[in-house]
């Protein structure tokens, strides 16, 4: 019988056992899930057809099978209705992207888009919109002066979108009609912002505005200088905090003074949604959230809602902070991040979203499991960012 | 007292992998329900989706974050458990 051959090292020693045991669990940790989890960040930056257009299937078939505010579960009316409308609204963006970068699947996903417009203009969907104002948004859009910020805005982002695929649509009407409603109502406004529901100004709504005229300006050759080059000055100037460049989440409509803080999610939203029109403020409010308020823990990107030295509360646009971190700031920021070509922010920030998204392939189609018809809207919509190559505006 | 024996590599791997098998169960049947909804704004009804969201969560940061590194600690113990100064390939 041959011997037992001994290790040179008797390995069973507590001070070495030990040791190397908990040296090969930090290594494993630090470096395993790290690579594991933004293997989709890599492919998602790349723009791979694959993955995308699982997602983009998951979310037109969503919007396909029809989204109703029961789908929510906010106690709010409100804020059910405006998921609604945004889950619509994100998800019309989201494909409308992906057509735009893989336009050999323009015919497969254009009636989901097409069947979220309608959506959009909706008179079930308006309402929550028409409730607080006590006038339709869309009847009254030659007649009225006030705001309707966020429906108007959003909705106009997603008919813009879709005009640059399909400049001779049905929607076009409508399309010129919002635009020019929103860009005389910008000309009057006090503070030169528009307010989202009476007596409540955010800038952020307003990102979406400037960003939507400025698309049309783009697409249709019209010309909303004379509101939007004003306008986008304020963002740079005004509107954000001048020691950290985060966007005040709202403003008083009396003096126009702020009434919040100024936040990450409100800024790396706006840096969304002021992106679909111009490179250059965008860029400062993706850079300011970013230095301000980006961190990461073992290559896991977050945003923390706050910049440091400051606190507050979490709400609704935040989502609930943990440790300061806010869910909806982390995942706004991955749209702007791939959109001026950050891969080292972007792969960091989808490490996150795979971990605590928990995507899940079924029959073709890819969805994040904690998603559902928002979530899964917006995400596609934020990892499918196009790489902005308009002109830095004046 | 008598010391319970030290857990196998069988039965080490078993257990990762009750773990995974659990975590995909949880995945798949999660899929069904739609629960961003419930953290971001829980509601009336959101207190059994938050509780196995929450679970799931905690289940998968674990798995993918903790899990392969706490497998192969263990492996590593297992193989260096005193009076086990042998090659591996030769048995103990």
């Amino acid at each position: 019988m041959l011997p037992t051959p001994r290790l040179p090292v008797p390995l069973s020693r507590p001070w070495l056992r030990w040791p190397v045991a908990v040296l090969l669990f930090a290594l494993v940790a630090i470096t395993l899930p790290r690579w594991w989890c933004g293997r989709d960040g890599h492919r998602w930056f790349e723009g791979d057809a694959t993955l995308t257009l699982a997602h983009a299937r998951e979310v037109a078939a969503i919007l396909e099978r029809g989204v109703s505010a029961e789908d929510f579960t906010s106690a709010s009316d409100l804020f059910r209705n405006e998921w609604l409308f945004g889950s619509y609204q994100m998800g019309a963006i989201a494909l409308l992207q992906v057509c735009k970068a893989h336009p050999e699947h323009e015919a497969e996903l254009m009636p989901a888009v097409e069947r979220a417009l309608d959506e959009l203009l909706s008179e079930r969907i308006r309402a929550f919109d028409a409730h607080k104002w006590g006038e339709d948004p869309l009847e009254t859009l030659q007649t009225s002066e006030l705001g309707h910020a966020a429906y108007l805005g959003y909705l106009n982002l997603a008919l813009g979108l879709h005009r640059e695929l399909a400049p001779g649509s049905r929607f076009v009407a409508t399309h010129d009609r919002v635009s020019a409603a929103l860009a005389r109502r910008l000309a009057s406004a006090r503070h030169g912002l528009l307010e989202t529901y009476p007596r409540e100004l955010y800038p952020v709504d307003n990102a979406a505005v400037l960003g939507s005229l400025l698309l049309h300006a783009r697409v249709t050759g019209a010309d909303h200088s004379s509101v939007t080059a004003p306008m986008l000055e304020r963002f740079r100037r005004d509107w954000r905090a001048p020691e950290n460049g985060l966007l005040f989440q709202s403003l008083d409509p009396h003096d126009g003074r702020p009434l919040d803080a100024p936040r990450a999610s409100g800024t790396a939203l706006a840096a969304v949604l002021l992106g679909h029109g111009e490179e250059s403020v965008a860029r400062e409010l993706y850079e300011s959230a970013r230095a301000s308020c980006a961190g990461s823990l073992f290559g896991f990107g977050f945003l923390r809602e706050y910049a440091p030295g400051a606190s507050g509360p979490g709400d609704i646009d935040s989502g609930p902070l943990i440790f300061g971190l806010s869910p909806s700031a982390t995942g706004f920021l991955i749209g702007p991040a791939r959109r001026f070509g950050d891969r080292e922010q972007f792969v960091a920030l989808q490490r996150t979203a795979h971990l605590m998204g928990a995507p899940v392939s079924r029959g073709g189609r890819r969805g994040y499991v904690t998603g559902g018809p928002l979530g899964n809207a917006l995400l596609l919509a934020l990892s499918t960012t196009a790489r902005s190559e308009i002109p830095a505006q004046p | 007292m008598k010391r319970r024996p030290p857990p196998t590599p069988r039965r080490i791997v078993l257990e990762f992998l009750a773990l995974v098998a659990l975590h995909w169960a949880l995945l798949h049947l999660l899929a069904e329900a739609r629960v961003l909804e419930h953290l971001l704004a829980p509601g009336p009804g959101s207190r059994v989706a938050l509780a196995a969201t929450g679970f799931f969560l905690l289940l998968r940061l674990f798995l993918l974050v903790f899990g392969p590194a706490w497998l192969l600690a263990r492996l590593w113990l297992w193989a260096t458990r005193p009076g086990r100064d042998v090659l591996p390939d030769h048995g103990a």
